[in-house]
């Protein structure tokens, strides 16, 4: 065996140029696909967590609420989240809990006629519109609101409204009595986030429309920020068992419309994406290690006239293999990863003006590059795999052929 | 130069294994890259889909100051088709007109606000086939008070086939009118909006509860000629025609962004497509290094063993990659007329499934041929480098080489 | 609301038959320089929940109605101003007047099934129906004129009303709403009628939504008076301000 792998290496060293060539391309493709793959996850990642964020890692409802959340019914709330909250907060992997109420309205500019504009109003605390919504990041123009008089407007509403930052706007709702709830807001900011629909919203104070919606303490949901939040549903479980919670709906957000289906239809997209992308650098290697391998039929048949049995020159083939996977891997991997680490940092940017989120499913507008160690286990083993294939198969045949025939077809 | 060719072409075929080699890569990589861009293509379809499918055809036209945000459905603002766009309509191609208005659906206790979508029975499904709206139950039966609820909908207010319900709706002129009707189907078309927020009756029956007066709030056409020019020929009648792109814009505006992202990974894709194409050509041609330092031998002039070397790969790009180009144009083509179908998957995860998921691609000449090209080019240039070293050797020591 | 405000009532002498006209006119009929002011408590019930407000208001012919609202804490302080066809609305916490348009005029005051639309029908019952006194049954122990109405022209909301008025008092004790197509959508009742400074006064009023179930409303007079002395511009936007 010594033998094998001192004379493997030697081949290696012998043909430099080949051996080279050959490593580059594992090196390169597995380059190439820890990059790709990071993109993927990037992309991925970056779409489902803004989501998750949006509609709550975990979500604490009242169960008629949940029944009929397309309505978004008042009548069906939460009256008094505050024992709840506490029972939550203290949780493991739990970073926040935020009551939230959505409601709709309809909005003026101050002096104009009321009736016919319609919004969605959001109340939540502050820290919602900064930590998960990340609102503060997507402002067109203004700035925070900071007291329970000011709000964020979406810039599609301000538009209709003919109002701008520095105006104030007359909201008015209907409680769960129908009587007329009311709140006169200034704009403080507008915000844009890439479409219509999305942008036809209104955020204040949770305070204010707790006033609006004469829910008192109340709020319609609790919103839950975890710090994983692939791991909502464990965590979903989990919470499900407090005492507190016992009579309500407790559901992560892949457990939810849109996600349970989107969830889904996402994974199966990214892995089709991820096999393409591994299919095809894996044919690369593959290629060039059979090319190289089929290239020494001749030494094959040499080494084979010498008396080298079968199983050893296949050996010998597969230590090489080996040899070169694994340079080529680690390099590659080496290769990509800075540079998969860097536009992490950086961050590869797409769009034009805001980032665009579209009603579920939002999409960062730069890429942040995912790296993990599965995508480096992957490179690794794929280049590793492709390599051996390559190289052990043709290995295999041309240990077969007759030494005379084998050295004959020498180029 | 004829004689480099046949002799290239003659090299190619005399090593098959090794043009089959290289060639996998190429074909490999043209068809994804094509398939790649087919599927972003799809996209921007695929949005657009749901609004073709359920309402607004290849045209869409309203009355002139009608109002098109998708919330507000004013009767008030609804108008009639004269006889002149009806004759301009009938010349475009197939064509349906809807009057959607609001009503109260109510229930026993329970009282929703919907948005009464009624249809012309003979002329809706000239535009709108339904193939791919789900239908539980049946359609209303000619004049009869029978209505279809949006499948969301039917869920909230628990609507099942042969409930009986109330619509409450104002007539044109302001009257409040109300009739009883009973549910015979519910149907879900993939529309959010209507899917949620809607019922379907026949026109006769909309006329007879909201004293609609024959006018209609839209027209969807599917346009013999492209629907710029059908637009350009329909404009100017008192109704706006826009066109499909035109009426999504915003749900495009929002692709764009995705498109971008997803153009990224199949970037990567062609690059290391690339990659693969150039490491495959390379140690081919440097495997040939003996072969090459008999052409010298023999007197073939250096520059024609480098021609003779591009040329190869030229001509392996070129059949490989048409290769590649069918089949990566079989397989858009294929999935841009049945969908890639994820239903299925779907439903496994979901209870309460509320679309249906299907993607298309979409094939165009462009992105094709690009990708085609791209192939050929790649397996060009990897043919350079060695094309270049072989053609600075030493005729001796190649022979000598292994 | 228009029944509420603007009732005025003759003695009639019986001795001959009378016209649905005649009827209507004096059902309709309203002193222009007639003033009032009450104070009254409004029930809400739906979908199995109950709200009262209590409300204080100021009106003048059939024309102008000026509301504040006293009860619950949340709606305190807020007004209300109708002036022919239009609408404002003061709000306290918002120190804003917004004039209120479109489809939220066909909604619910507060929520109730009195539409702010059914509020601000100024015109007269005379003007929008034509009528025909079908019989004189006896309700409720009174003597009254069933009359069936039918509105004038398309735009009429309620396309047909079935009154019974009392022929003593000329209150219109019932009525029933309908839609088009003859479907019942909601009925007025009015009861508890008292003499108020020599007037009959129904001081409960019932609506009650007859298509969707468990939905009614409630009114009831707690004190009118007539003839009353009315603040300064009361009738005015600046009076919502005040």
């Amino acid at each position: 065996m010594g033998l094998l792998v001192s004379l493997a290496i030697r081949n290696l060293g012998r043909n430099r140029r080949r051996t080279l060539l050959t490593a580059l391309t594992v090196a390169l493709g597995t380059a190439l696909l820890t990059m790709a793959l990071a993109m993927l996850n990037g992309i991925f990642d970056s779409t489902i967590e803004r989501g998750a964020g949006m509609v709550g890692h975990v979500r604490v409802v009242n169960p008629e609420y949940a029944r009929r959340e397309q309505l978004m019914p008042l009548s069906d709330n939460l009256p008094d989240p505050a024992p709840l909250v506490a029972a939550i907060q203290g949780q493991p992997h739990v970073l926040g809990v935020f009551p939230h109420i959505a409601m709709g309205v309809t909005a003026a500019r101050d002096d104009q006629e009321i009736g016919e504009i319609f919004a969605l109003l959001h109340g939540a605390p502050a820290a919602y519109y900064t930590d998960v919504l990340h609102l503060d990041k997507q402002l067109a123009a203004g700035t925070m609101p900071s007291t329970d008089k000011e709000a964020l407007f979406g810039i599609a509403l301000l538009e209709e409204l003919g109002a701008k930052v520095g105006d104030k706007v007359v909201l008015l709702g209907q409680t769960q009595d129908g009587s007329p709830g009311r709140a006169r807001l200034e704009v403080v900011g507008a915000v844009d986030l890439g479409n219509r629909m999305q942008n036809r919203q209104v955020w204040a104070s949770l305070a204010k429309v707790q006033y609006v919606a004469d829910l008192d303490v109340g709020a319609t949901e609790l919103l839950v920020q975890v710090d994983d939040y692939q791991e909502a549903r464990a965590i979903a479980a989990d919470l499900r068992q407090l005492p507190a919670l016992q009579s309500l709906d407790v559901h992560a957000w892949d457990e939810r419309a849109p996600f349970d289906a989107a969830g889904a239809l996402i994974g199966t997209i990214r892995g089709i994406a991820a096999s393409l992308i591994v299919f095809i650098t894996g044919l690369g290697v593959l290629n060039t290690m059979f090319m190289s391998v089929l290239e020494r039929t001749g030494e094959i048949g040499v080494m084979r006239a010498f008396g080298l049995r079968r199983w050893q020159t296949v050996g010998l083939f597969f230590v090489e293999a080996i040899a070169i996977a694994a340079i080529g891997g680690l390099a590659g991997v080496a290769l990509g990863s800075p540079v998969v680490l860097f536009l992490h940092r950086v961050g590869i940017p797409l769009g034009e003006g805001a980032s665009k989120l579209p009603a579920a499913l939002p999409i960062n507008q730069t890429i942040y590059p995912v790296l993990t160690p599965q995508i480096l286990l992957t490179g690794f083993t794929l280049g590793l795999t492709m390599a051996l294939v390559g190289g052990l198969l043709p290995a295999w045949r041309a240990a077969g052929i007759e030494p005379v025939e084998a050295m004959r077809h020498r180029r | 130069m004829l004689f480099l060719l046949s002799l290239a072409a003659r090299n190619l075929v005399r090593n098959l294994r090794r043009t089959v080699l290289t060639g996998t890569a190429v074909v490999a990589g043209v068809a994804l890259m094509i398939f790649g861009w087919g599927l972003i293509d799809g996209l921007d379809d695929n949005i657009l889909r749901a609004a073709r499918l359920t309402y607004a055809g290849d045209l869409v036209l309203r009355p002139d100051g009608y109002p098109d945000d998708g919330l507000r459905f004013p009767l008030d603002q609804a108008a009639a088709v004269s006889p002149a766009l009806t004759a301009k309509l009938d010349a475009a191609g197939p064509w349906t007109a809807r009057t959607t208005f609001p009503a109260r659906l109510v229930k026993g206790v329970d009282a929703q606000r919907v948005f009464v979508v009624a249809y012309d029975p003979a002329t809706e499904t000239r535009v709108f086939d339904r193939k791919s709206w789900r239908l539980e139950g049946s359609w209303p039966a000619a004049d009869k008070p029978e209505i279809v609820a949006g499948s969301a909908f039917a869920r909230l207010m628990e609507l099942k086939l042969g409930d009986e319900v109330v619509l409450e709706a104002r007539t044109r002129d302001g009257a409040i009118n109300a009739l009883n009707y009973t549910v015979v189907g519910v149907v879900r078309t993939d529309n959010t909006t209507m899917d949620n927020l809607s019922v379907w009756m026949e026109a006769p029956a909309a006329e007879q509860l909201a004293v609609l007066g024959g006018v209609r709030t839209q027209i969807a056409v599917l346009p013999t000629a492209t629907p710029d020019v059908a637009k350009a020929t329909l404009a100017g009648l008192g109704w706006t025609p826009l066109t499909l792109p035109e009426e999504c814009d915003d749900l495009i505006a929002m692709n764009r962004i995705r498109r971008k992202s997803i153009s990224v990974v199949v970037g990567m894709i062609m690059l290391i497509a690339a990659t693969g194409i150039a490491n495959t050509v390379i140690m081919a041609a440097f495997e040939r290094i003996r072969e090459i330092g008999t052409l010298l031998a023999l007197g073939m002039p250096r520059r024609d063993v480098q021609l003779l070397f591009l040329l190869e790969g030229g001509v392996m790009g070129l059949v490989a990659g048409v290769f590649g180009a069918v089949l990566g144009s079989s397989l858009v083509l294929y999935w841009q007329a049945n969908g890639m179908d994820f239903s299925s998957i779907v439903e496994k995860m979901a209870a309460n499934m509320s679309m249906s998921v299907v993607v298309y691609t979409h094939f165009s000449w462009a992105p094709t041929l690009l990708s085609l090209l791209f192939g050929v080019v790649v397996a060009v240039l990897a043919s350079v480098w060695p094309a270049r070293y072989a053609s600075r050797i030493v005729p001796a020591d190649a022979v000598r080489a292994d | 609301m228009t029944q509420l405000f603007t009732l005025f009532f003759v003695f009639v002498s019986h001795a001959f038959a009378i016209t649905v006209d005649e009827v209507l006119i004096h059902v309709d009929q309203n002193l222009t320089y007639e003033t009032r002011e009450s104070n009254l408590t409004m029930t809400v019930v739906k979908a199995g929940r109950t709200k009262s407000y209590t409300m204080h208001s100021y009106g003048r012919g059939q024309d102008e109605m000026a509301m504040e609202y006293l009860s619950p804490e949340r709606d305190k302080g807020t007004k209300m101003l109708k002036k022919k066809d239009e609408l404002w609305m003061w709000m306290p916490d918002i120190e804003k007047t917004q004039k209120i348009s479109g489809h939220m005029l066909r909604q619910g005051l507060m929520g109730s099934d009195m539409s702010y639309e059914d509020l601000m029908e100024s015109s007269s019952w005379r003007t929008k129906y034509t009528g025909v006194i079908t019989s004189e049954p006896m309700l409720d122990g009174h003597k009254v004129w069933a009359i069936e109405l039918k509105a004038k022209d398309s735009t009429v909301a309620y396309p047909k009303r079935l009154i019974w008025v009392d022929q003593t008092s000329f209150i219109p004790v019932k009525q029933e709403l309908y839609a088009l197509s003859g479907m019942l959508l909601k009925t007025w009742v009015m009861t508890d009628i008292k003499p108020i400074e020599g007037k009959q006064f129904p001081t409960k009023m019932i609506v009650e939504d007859k298509v969707q179930q468990g939905s009614r409303t409630e009114i009831t007079f707690d004190k009118v008076t007539f003839k009353v002395a009315l603040p300064e511009e009361v009738f005015t936007t600046r009076w919502l301000e005040r």
